[in-house]
């Protein structure tokens, strides 16, 4: 996954202006810091102008139409680089050199540590306190299209493992009740639900939430208005 | 040219350019004389190029950075303590730099490592305040983009809550691209993206005042003052299409001057089939940055046809070129841009005409949309910052005229300087605030190279005292604080908190789990109307159709109080399915509204009235779905004289 990663990037972001930029500007022409800037937008441009022919053909933007066409610009760009002597010609980029040194190479391995640190600790999740758990509930009709069917599900986003009891009322009348239901953070719940030759008519169908910890008071309440036996 | 680099002969660095040789017929006399760079560089090649202070800055700015992540993981838990902190941390990174770059001591090595780092520095300030998702409101819009053409493979792929968006796919290709080829997704891709977008707008802007200037001294004073424009940290940092084209406009702008500084040869053909595709990047990936090019190209060769000895017709070609490739994007792929700029510029002419005709009013500086009214000390810096540069700017203005005034490209950012100024009063305007807000970072091109000069001309170059680079430095920081104070609202600096962990699981926002679950129980692309907040996680993970705002009567709906044929006929007219309420106030607010609430936080615990988010509940016709506490789906479908839902 990290080649594939790293070779993606390059492909995208490097390779083509590299060898665009080597096509254009033959070795020795070009300070480095210049060069990154030109591979940099010619590889960016490669990538957007090329989406657009893509797009045109009927092969779209898929990860093989990508490649061969990122590959196909490099390799192109790169013998016409190799043509116009960019491998021979005598001399080294202008520029001076860059001596790092012992001591300079160890404080950019610091300041890179540092910087790894920083990102490790800004990624961390936000801490619980302070914020608040929740329970989600839903209730929808079958997906089968059954008229008298129904799907009614609990997913739990809390913090700690929490006991719920469900009721189906339809009309205000309680016709199914799911008991001492637990649910870890995460943990999901769903039952599906068939309404007898009694129940088949018009009115609301109710489903309510209780937590064992605050029991009698709805939380969480959701309902599907019923238009007559077929829905 | 000329006359500036002799002035900088304090500079010591290998890497500093030396004073042309006497004009060449038929050149222009600000230009470095043909082959004369070349000599230099090779001389250059011999020596190596101290670091000075570049890698213990670098630890310096490291430990800055450790601090802003300090402080963000802080105010992510409530801390008080976290925004002092954070200020600390982000001085430490910007101040030393700046204040090393004032000196005419460091190398053009040094100088263009530590502009390098500063820029991606900051850069990375953005990705630890949302180092785990796109938060911020075009960030959700553009992902959404790049997931289409992932899922379809195919542009163009229709965007409901930004319409143009799409018609300019540059952005949305390139991260398709990394995100198909490397696995990574949309959003670590989307990041690296706008990463290497940073890098060439850092190194871009260096080389262009180098080059135009003659001073490497000043393309790093330049750069780093740049980065005090209110929106560098944040706004011009995000994953949208502007972060991508405004670089590689700056990159073409240098290629340009480059080009101007090359002889008849290999190398100028070169340049210039870069820049032109280059400028073909642009076109396709931003309207605005497209224009300022064009609107760039067309000063230069006005300047240059006014100030050259000889007529030239390479620069007018070059701006037909970019004119004709605009126009041809705009009026043959992306006219709905017109429908989407033209009502900006129509409220804002609208709001300053009604202001003197004493029809309207004017904003009140420092206060929020919300009615938040910042701090005293944010006063003071953000007053103070505007001072420093009105201060400055004469001087620098001055010195482009009596140094620079056979420089086309000075004269042209020397105009843009004054552009700025005359934008900023545009924000006591309320609808022509976002006018200034986006042409700021245009135009601070021009500022960053005028307040430059002003710098190096207001201390001197050979015999610098600590003392005045320490008060410049200050003044730097100053602009710093005080642009980051007027650019990004004040309760969205500071890290929030977007998922937490409880045993094992993450915790992810309440709109965020909803959207998920429409894709999964409903399917995609649903109508769907929401407030602001939810409406991008509606799009961007719900895969959904989603109604907000102003547009289509949907934010009167939400907000009404009772269901009567208004809102019965915005249901019909949008043919919306379902509608999301989230009870909470702050969701109205699309920049912060995403996160997880604090509920001891009143901002962020305030709800709706009752009358306004229960006003669906018990309607003959609407079903509740979905109840997560904060918020709750309802299924409008029969309201809408549409069949059920799933």
């Amino acid at each position: 996954m990290i080649i594939l990663s790293i070779v993606g990037i390059l492909l995208v972001l490097v390779l083509p202006g590299a060898a665009l930029s080597a096509a254009l500007f033959p070795r020795g022409t070009l300070a480095i810091e210049k060069r990154v800037v030109v591979t940099l937008v010619l590889s960016i441009a490669a990538a957007a102008l090329g989406g657009l022919f893509l797009n045109l053909s009927t092969l779209g933007l898929s990860f093989g139409t990508w490649a061969i066409y990122l590959l196909t610009v490099t390799l192109g760009a790169t013998v016409i680089a190799v043509l116009r002597g960019f491998t021979g010609v005598a001399g080294r980029a202008p520029g001076p050199r860059l001596q790092l040194g012992l001591l300079n190479t160890g404080l950019f391995g610091v300041a890179a540590a540092v910087i790894l640190i920083a990102l490790a600790v800004a990624a961390r999740p936000a801490p619980q306190q302070g914020l608040q758990g929740y329970s989600t509930l839903y209730l929808l009709p079958a997906a089968n299209g059954d008229p008298n069917g129904y799907r009614i599900g609990v997913t739990s986003a809390e913090f700690s493992a929490v006991q719920y009891d469900i009721q189906l009322k339809l009309n205000g009348q309680v016709i199914y009740e799911w008991s001492n239901i637990t649910l870890t953070p995460g943990q999901e719940w769903s039952s599906a639900v068939e309404l007898s030759s009694s129940q088949k008519g018009a009115g609301r169908l109710e489903a309510v939430l209780y937590r064992h910890d605050h029991p009698g008071q709805a939380y969480r309440q959701t309902e599907v208005v019923r238009t007559g036996p077929g829905g | 040219m000329s006359l500036a680099r002799s002035r900088e002969s304090g500079a010591t660095g290998t890497g500093d350019m030396v004073s042309p040789a006497a004009s060449v017929p038929g050149t222009r006399t600000w230009e470095a004389q043909p082959g004369q760079t070349a000599a230099l560089q090779e001389r250059a090649g011999s020596v190596a190029a101290p670091l000075g202070w570049l890698p213990a800055l670098c630890v310096v700015g490291a430990f800055g950075l450790l601090g802003v992540a300090i402080a963000f993981n802080g105010s992510r838990g409530g801390a008080s303590w976290a925004e002092p902190v954070f200020w600390l941390g982000l001085l430490l990174l910007y101040v030393p730099i700046a204040f090393r770059v004032i000196s005419a001591a460091p190398s053009r090595a040094e100088r263009l490592g530590l502009v390098v780092f500063a820029g991606l520095g900051l850069y990375l300030v953005k990705i630890m305040q949302n180092p785990l998702a796109f938060t911020y409101p075009d960030e959700f819009v553009h992902q959404y983009n790049v997931d289409q053409i992932l899922n379809t493979g195919h542009l163009f792929s229709p965007n409901v809550a930004l319409p143009v968006t799409p018609l300019y796919p540059g952005l949305s290709t390139v991260t398709a691209a990394l995100a198909s080829l490397s696995g990574l997704g949309s959003f670590v891709s989307g990041l690296i993206v706008i990463a290497a977008a940073r890098l060439i707008l850092v190194l871009s802007l260096f080389l262009f005042i180098e080059r135009i200037s003659g001073s490497d001294r000043l393309g790093s004073i330049a750069s780093m003052l740049y980065m005090t424009h209110p929106n560098f940290v944040f706004f011009s940092a995000e994953f949208s299409y502007e972060s991508l084209a405004l670089p590689l406009a700056l990159a073409v702008a240098f290629l340009i001057a480059e080009r101007e500084s090359l002889d008849r040869s290999v190398a100028r053909g070169a340049t210039t089939i870069a820049a032109i595709v280059g400028i073909m990047a642009v076109i396709i990936t931003h309207h605005l940055t497209s224009y300022a090019l064009v609107a760039f190209f067309f000063g230069f060769a006005i300047l240059d046809w006014r100030l050259s000895s000889k007529r030239r017709w390479a620069p007018w070609l070059i701006a037909l070129f970019a004119l004709a490739a605009a126009s041809e994007w705009l009026f043959f792929v992306a006219g709905l841009t017109f429908s989407y700029l033209w009502p900006v510029a129509y409220r804002a002419l609208l709001s300053i005409g009604q202001f003197f005709t004493g029809k309207g009013f004017t904003r009140e500086l420092f206060t929020s949309s919300g009615g938040r009214v910042a701090p005293l000390w944010e006063r003071a810096v953000g007053i103070g910052s505007v001072l420093v540069s009105a201060v400055g700017l004469p001087f620098g203005l001055w010195r482009v005229w009596n140094d620079q005034r056979k420089n086309p490209f000075a004269l042209f950012l020397g105009g843009a300087s004054c552009i700025y100024f005359g934008a900023l009063a545009l924000r006591f305007f309320p609808a022509a605030w976002e006018i200034a807000n986006r042409a700021s970072e245009f135009v601070f091109v021009g500022v960053s190279f005028v307040l430059a000069l002003a710098t190096v001309w207001l201390v001197g170059t050979r015999w610098l005292t600590g003392a005045r680079q320490a008060l410049l430095a200050a003044a730097f920081a100053l602009l710093f604080v005080g642009g980051l104070v007027a650019g990004w609202s004040p309760n969205a600096r500071l890290a929030r908190p977007f998922l937490t962990e409880a045993d094992g699981h993450t915790v992810e926002p309440q709109g965020l789990v909803a959207s998920e679950w429409m894709l999964s129980f409903l399917g995609p692309k649903n109508r769907i109307a929401s407030d602001p907040s939810n409406m991008h996680f509606l799009l961007t993970y719900g895969n959904q159709w989603p109604f907000s705002g102003n547009a289509y009567g949907i934010q009167s709906m939400m907000q009404a109080t009772a269901i009567d044929q208004s809102v019965v006929s915005i249901i019909r007219s949008t043919g919306v399915r379902y509608i999301l309420v989230d009870k909470r106030q702050i969701s109205a607010d699309q920049l912060v509204g995403v996160y997880l609430d604090r509920p001891s936080d009143p901002a962020d615990s305030a709800l709706l009235s009752r009358k306004v988010y229960g006003k669906w509940d018990g309607q003959a016709g609407v079903s509740r779905i979905y109840d997560s506490g904060n918020i709750v789906i309802y299924d409008v479908s029969a309201l809408g004289g549409l069949p059920p839902g799933r």
